[in-house]
């Protein structure tokens, strides 16, 4: 007898439907699977029999032809347990099925019971795109499969439970989530602004930041509160949308990074990844390709510490998602392309040793180590980093002052309206912030003040910057414009703007 | 004649093998000049040179004459190399004092004879200093050495990393005369870059300046002959100046025997108690000069002042009081000391992000600069207004970087200066 169970099959960030086809003959004992199964779903032939058996169901002699259909997509992960086992018990005249338009995805243990998989969010909103209108799927799954809208989910803990629901119709219980109400309640963070005493430069520097989505680099020696201040940095990005919180839900959903207590990730991310991490974890891939650590800073932060010590392949890697906003790994069959929409935060110290320019400690380092240090950062790389910033240790004395900060939340607020006159500025144009204006959008839409103008031609001629360090410098004034309101770049937009340029790194000439 | 210049190659190719070649011959005759006076086989043998042995030196000498120059071809056809020896005209008339002078010179440089005869008309200051110097050392090498040369002084130095580098790229970017600009004295071979990493100021060295070495052709970089040609750079210089120096430095060796000699030397003082600060602050101690700017430089040698005095902070502030008044706060804290951003906000009374504004200003205007670790500094030294001729046709807002010539060989233009300076431009003021 033949049977059919839907189901769906993850690639990236990407479902499949899947339809699970079981067979079963009187011949020669045997259960194989077919279909381009990967190896974990190969073994599920063990772990169905296990859960069949000690569900107290039977497990004939006979031969069990399993076929997962298309048969030219890899299936990979255990998340066909439980389809396989109903199409099984189906087959077997074991269970039988009232419903037609419900998927099935959970992976089973021994004893029958239900495991929660990997990347719900993704195959539920795939099988309600197909016209499936349920989700059987494990208890533990049940509140993210429910943010996606028009689809009933059917909670279950174990196989006996699953057989159960397919034959009633409809489930014992109902999940239901208001993914706005989950985004409204949620995004508090644990740091704020206002705990950071002084630093009023750096703080300024990261709202200009922030406002135009710059990419910043922080130089500094350890111990100068570039860490703590770049951590506070998702607390003064604008607040993420519905469709924003589903995008991030969706990546950590997929790499198995949701929390336990939300279905939904409301806050911003901050992905601080150690600075031996290779360029596959940095950017993503693998055997199976997973979302890397840009991917999982999508329309959050990513914070390179000590950003030289980084394999140069990694570093280079990253200029792809950095210019694209999406990361894009190529194999032999497939091609995958994982978001990446990120604000970069480098730090790095001025010097191997950490303390050239500070105050009380001198610098040991050669002039030819610190040469070699800062070259290797690459030029294109620095190129796609508009805020360079120093950062200076505070003295105990600056410490014991406890002048409380700027809040977060005023903060944002600011950002906030600063975004709202570059989306209006820069609508039409599929750029969504000034730190991504090509030269072109520079000089159409910028409006620039003949003084501002008068100002950043003296500088280019006095302080030597080359054409590229001026385009930075006026986005970076654009930016600034907007925080203040102004409708042009006026000269002090521009001055302080030229605050922020490279200083410390400069081109070692060759 | 000839044969008197002979035995001088023959006692600099000793004397260049081994310090103890010269010390003998000072030894058994009192001075360069009386051994020179001796019949040439007996003083061959004293320094150990075969009579019958013909020293590189001299080899490289007939090629010289034979060809009218320069023996080998060179990439740069106005680059030159020439050997001058202590009987020529030539030879630089104050390195006759030396107790031990070079008993010749190799020089490399455009027209290499002449430029050398020139320096005779020129005043000749030294810039010595530390190799792994701080920013502001860094700056005030590079302050002292321009506003030097754009007073006609030749800057002198050892071509080491940091503040000799630092003050002869200066110092060439700052001469509009002719060349020479500078002189570079080496302690090995004056057509052996050393240290490599050099080479951009060896390029520019070659074409604008002067490099002097006292040892053969193709001479590798030995330790010992670093401090002996520091005797070489106080001889040449009628005042040496040092930058920083930790209390080892061999910028002390330069200052005694610039002492030795009779010549000035001047200190410029750093932060109390720095590493760096050693050598100056030793110098002022004993009596040196201080030396705050190019001025100080200048009254020492008895020379006018190059530097016109202006109103720093005029029609900086545009008629408005306030700003006048924010501009001539922020200059007078950091005159004081160095400050970052908040400390000036906190000092002034100001918002950070005006005192990030108002320090941009006087950054390009050249009267603040950066000090590391997020601090600003006062500019001090000499041309604190750098000439404003533009260094660059100003365009504005090029879409694309202009274009840089490039090539094994360029021909001289009007930019080659221009360019010259672009690629030796002042680290400290970036």
């Amino acid at each position: 007898m033949l049977a059919r169970v839907a189901s769906e099959a993850l690639a990236g960030l990407e479902s499949h439907p899947i339809e699970v086809e079981a067979d079963v003959v009187t011949a020669a004992p045997a259960f194989t699977i077919v279909g381009l199964p990967d190896l974990a779903v190969q073994e599920s032939r063990e772990r169905v029999r296990a859960a069949i058996v000690n569900s107290n169901y039977e497990f004939p002699s006979r031969r069990i032809t399993v076929n997962l259909a298309p048969a030219d997509v890899r299936k990979e992960g255990p998340s066909f347990d439980l389809p396989i086992a109903l199409a099984f018990l189906l087959a077997t005249g074991q269970a039988r099925s009232r419903v037609a338009d419900v998927a099935v995805v959970g992976e089973l243990a021994l004893d029958g019971a239900l495991r929660p998989v990997t990347g719900v969010l993704a195959l539920a909103e795939s099988a309600r795109r197909r016209g499936l209108r349920r989700l059987l799927l494990p208890l533990a799954n049940a509140r993210e499969a429910a943010l996606v809208a028009g689809l009933e989910v059917l909670p279950v803990t174990s196989l006996r439970e699953a057989a159960a629901v397919l034959e009633r119709g409809n489930g014992h219980c109902r999940v239901s989530v208001s993914p706005d109400e989950l985004l409204h309640a949620g995004a508090t963070y644990e740091v704020d602004f206002a705990d950071v005493v002084g630093q009023e430069q750096a703080k300024r520097a990261l709202e200009v930041a922030v406002a135009g989505a710059h990419n910043v680099l922080m130089v500094g020696p350890p111990g100068s509160g570039k860490t703590m201040l770049a951590r506070r940095l998702p607390t003064v990005m604008p607040r993420p949308t519905i469709d924003e919180a589903i995008d991030v839900t969706r990546i950590y959903s997929v790499a198995g990074l949701l929390p336990h207590d939300s279905p939904l990730v409301t806050c911003r991310p901050f992905r601080a990844p150690h600075h031996t991490c290779s360029s596959a974890a940095l950017v993503g891939g693998g055997p199976t390709p997973r979302p890397g650590e840009v991917s999982l800073a999508h329309l959050g932060v990513l914070f390179l510490d000590e950003f030289p010590e980084f394999r140069l392949s990694s570093l280079e890697a990253l200029r792809q998602p950095l210019e694209d906003g999406e990361v894009t790994i190529s194999r032999a069959l497939t091609s995958l392309t994982f978001p990446a929409r990120i604000m970069l935060v480098a730090a790095m110290n001025p010097c191997p040793c950490g303390w050239r320019g500070d105050r009380e400690r001198e610098c040991t380092c050669k002039t030819h180590r610190i040469e070699q240090y800062q070259a290797k950062l690459s030029g294109p790389l620095l190129d796609r980093i508009d805020l360079h910033l120093e950062v200076a240790r505070l003295t105990p004395r600056d410490q014991r002052v406890r002048a409380v900060g700027e809040s977060s939340a005023a903060i944002r607020e600011r950002v906030e309206r600063a975004r709202e006159r570059q989306l209006a500025r820069l609508a039409g144009t599929g750029v969504y912030a000034n730190a991504h204006m090509t030269a072109r959008h520079l000089r159409r839409l910028c409006r620039i003040h003949p003084d501002a103008s008068e100002r950043l031609d003296r500088a280019y001629e006095r302080l030597r910057l080359t054409a590229r360090a001026c385009d930075r410098v006026l986005k970076v004034a654009q930016t600034i414009a907007d925080l203040e309101g102004a409708h042009e770049i006026r000269e002090t937009h521009v001055a302080e703007s030229i605050s922020y340029r490279s200083r410390v790194l400069k081109p070692i000439p060759r | 004649m000839a044969s008197k210049r002979r035995l001088c190659l023959a006692i600099a190719e000793a004397a260049g093998r081994d310090a103890r070649a010269m010390a003998k011959l000072l030894g058994e005759y009192g001075s360069l000049g009386a051994a020179l006076e001796e019949p040439e086989p007996v003083v061959r043998a004293l320094v150990g040179i075969e009579p019958a042995w013909q020293s590189q030196a001299e080899v490289a000498d007939e090629v010289e004459s034979r060809e009218g120059g320069d023996g080998r071809p060179h990439s740069d056809a106005r680059v030159g190399r020439a050997v001058v020896t202590y009987v020529d005209n030539d030879y630089p008339a104050p390195l006759r004092e030396l107790h031990d002078p070079p008993a010749a010179l190799f020089v490399v440089g455009a027209a290499p004879r002449q430029a050398l005869a020139s320096l005779a008309a020129r005043p000749l200051v030294a810039v010595v200093g530390a190799r792994g110097p701080s920013r502001y050392g860094l700056e005030m090498a590079t302050c002292l050495a321009s506003a030097l040369a754009s007073a006609g002084v030749c800057v002198v130095s050892g071509m080491a990393l940091g503040i000799d580098a630092a003050g002869q790229a200066a110092a060439v970017s700052g001469w509009r005369g002719d060349a020479p600009a500078s002189v570079g004295v080496l302690g090995c071979g004056a057509d052996v870059v050393y240290p490599r990493t050099n080479e951009r100021v060896f390029a520019a060295m070659r074409r604008e300046g002067l490099i002097v070495s006292e040892y053969g052709w193709g001479s590798p970089a030995w330790a010992w002959r670093f401090p002996a040609r520091n005797r070489i750079i106080a001889g040449l210089s009628r005042a040496v100046v040092v930058v920083e120096g930790s209390d080892r430095s061999g910028s002390l060796t330069t200052a005694e025997f610039a002492l030795d000699l009779g010549r000035d030397v001047l200190a410029v003082p750093g932060e109390a108690g720095r590493r760096l600060s050693g050598a100056p602050h030793r110098l002022l101690r004993e009596g040196a000069h201080l030396c705050e700017s190019a001025d100080d430089v200048l009254s020492v040698l008895g020379l006018q002042s190059a530097r016109e005095t202006a109103c720093e902070t005029a029609g900086l502030g545009r008629g408005d009081a306030r700003r006048e008044q924010a501009l001539a706060a922020i200059l007078g804290a950091l005159d004081r000391e160095e400050c970052t951003v908040d400390e000036l906000a906190a000092e002034t009374g100001l918002a950070a992000v005006e005192v990030m504004a108002l320090a941009s200003e006087l950054e390009i205007e050249g009267l603040v600069g950066h000090a590391g670790g997020g601090r600003l500094r006062r500019i001090r030294g000499a041309a604190a207004r750098r000439p404003s001729a533009p260094l660059r046709p100003s365009a504005p807002l090029r879409p694309s970087a202009p274009p840089r010539p490039s090539g094994p060989s360029r021909p001289p233009t009007s930019r080659r200066r221009a360019e010259v300076q672009d690629s030796l431009s002042p680290p400290a003021n970036l």
